[in-house]
């Protein structure tokens, strides 16, 4: 009655449709069912962290040793001298570097009166749909899911995944993110929604606040996962339209995702007592 | 022995992409994995195809925040459709393996926008699918063939040690 071409294309029908269907129940959550996305970061993670280890000395190297060695080709021994002095260099300019950052996020974390915790940034995510990092801190450091993750510069983002060692944090600019906001200036409040590229889009503030190119947006603290105060970026386009009672606001994040190399994951939940309580 | 290779190859374009690439890399790059597994599909059957394909999609769904399942669903595909187009095509043509792969690669960009448009939680833009999409076409077209002559000359490197193996190995064991 069927012949075999027929039923081979009826299972590929039915196999496409059951396999869309599954990714659609998936594309539901952002994490990934029970244990298999902690298995992949457990297995694949230390590989990461050891690659970006070596790739970070390379660059040092390369930025600091051969571009300046070349230039000192006429005397070999002055060469060598200047090699040693330069690897030297590099090496303390690196620990300069690493100190006033390391200063600078100390200086940061007397500002949070939440426990916090230092992690090195080990991976990003690949695609250019999705927008996440791994970092070398997990379950066992006390970093659990939906921890927020923040740098001096503001909001990082918030911890999708965690394994023993590693965790998963989906940034700011994706879309899947949002941060209950308001702008510092005039208290308008709104959710900031990542938008997909390098901005955000700052959704349901109403037409009646009067908020201007510049702004700071500050998170709010009402969503229960940031904590009042931290920065989120600064308003850097508003359509206000004739229709609806909210303005279309573009919001520009302070923290530059492309060089991130250490955040700080905020370990305990926001304290959800009532104002005068003890 | 070739199980070990196309393990380490998978985990090395997994670690490099997330790592080197993601941190400096030009932007739209396409996943690196994509003519990997057209490679798999020109020269290896299913049994020796699909562990690694399972395990570098779920390994790479792992990794990535997008909706789980679509890199694995891309690789299974993809295999499948290079296996069935090469009952058709003569994939020793200097023509049709670049072709090949160029559409491996545009196959897998469609399915992962499609996912991140339609499918997930949040849905991107349907406009932000051309940038994206046509810049990952345009690195796969001149990198991906590349890559794939990369990984035949390491297939035969690696058939090349395992044979002077076995040689060694082959005296010892006549009694």
């Amino acid at each position: 009655m069927f012949s075999k071409r027929m039923i081979l294309v009826a299972v590929v029908i039915v196999l496409v449709a059951v396999n869309v269907i599954l990714l659609t129940i998936t594309g539901k959550n952002s994490q990934a069912p029970s244990g298999l996305g902690r298995g992949v970061l457990v297995v694949v993670s230390p590989f990461q962290k050891q690659f970006t280890a070596f790739f970070h000395s390379v660059k040092g190297i390369w930025n600091q040793y051969f571009f300046l060695v070349s230039s000192a080709k006429e005397n070999q021994r002055l060469k060598k001298a200047l090699g040693q002095s330069l690897q030297q260099l590099n090496r303390c300019s690196e620990t300069e570097l690493a100190n006033d950052r390391l200063r600078h996020l100390l200086g940061f974390e007397e500002e949070i009166p939440r426990p916090m915790i230092a992690a090195q940034v080990v991976g990003k995510d690949p695609s250019d749909w999705s927008k996440t990092i791994i970092v070398d801190k997990g379950t066992a450091d006390g970093v659990r899911q939906g921890a927020p993750v923040v740098i001096p510069e503001g909001i990082v983002g918030v911890v999708v995944e965690a394994s023993g060692r590693y965790a998963k944090v989906l940034l700011l600019t994706d879309p899947n993110s949002a941060v209950d906001a308001l702008v510092q200036h005039t208290r308008a409040r709104g959710i900031v929604k990542g938008g997909g590229a390098d901005y955000c889009v700052f959704d349901y503030v109403l037409r009646k606040h009067e908020i201007s190119v510049g702004d700071m947006v500050v998170s709010s603290g009402l969503d229960g996962v940031f904590p009042k105060g931290l920065r989120v970026g600064r308003i850097s386009e508003i359509v206000r339209q004739n229709a609806g009672i909210f303005q279309k606001v573009s919001v520009t994040p302070y923290v530059d995702f492309d060089i991130l190399e250490e955040v700080f994951v905020i370990t305990e939940p926001a304290d959800e007592g009532l104002p005068g309580e003890s | 022995m070739i199980y070990g290779y196309h393990l380490i190859v998978c985990l090395f374009l997994i670690i490099f992409q997330t790592t080197l690439l993601a941190g400096g890399g030009p932007a739209h790059l396409y996943d690196l994995l994509a003519p990997f597994v057209v490679y798999l599909g020109v020269h290896h059957s299913p049994r020796a195809a699909i562990p690694i394909l399972v395990l570098g999609g779920l390994a790479m769904d792992g990794i990535s925040g997008g909706v789980f399942g679509v890199y694995l669903t891309a690789y299974l595909w993809m295999y499948v459709g290079v296996r069935w187009a090469i009952q058709f095509l003569q994939v020793g043509n200097l023509i049709l393996l670049p072709l090949l792969v160029t559409g491996g690669v545009v196959f897998e960009s469609l399915v992962v926008a499609f996912s991140a448009v339609v499918l997930a939680s949040a849905p991107w833009p349907v406009e932000s699918m051309f940038p994206v999409v046509s810049g990952q076409v345009l690195w796969g077209a001149v990198t991906g063939p590349l890559l794939m002559l990369f990984f035949m000359r390491g297939q035969k490197a690696v058939d090349r040690a395992r044979k002077s193996l076995y040689a060694e190995k082959g005296p010892l064991r006549t009694p």
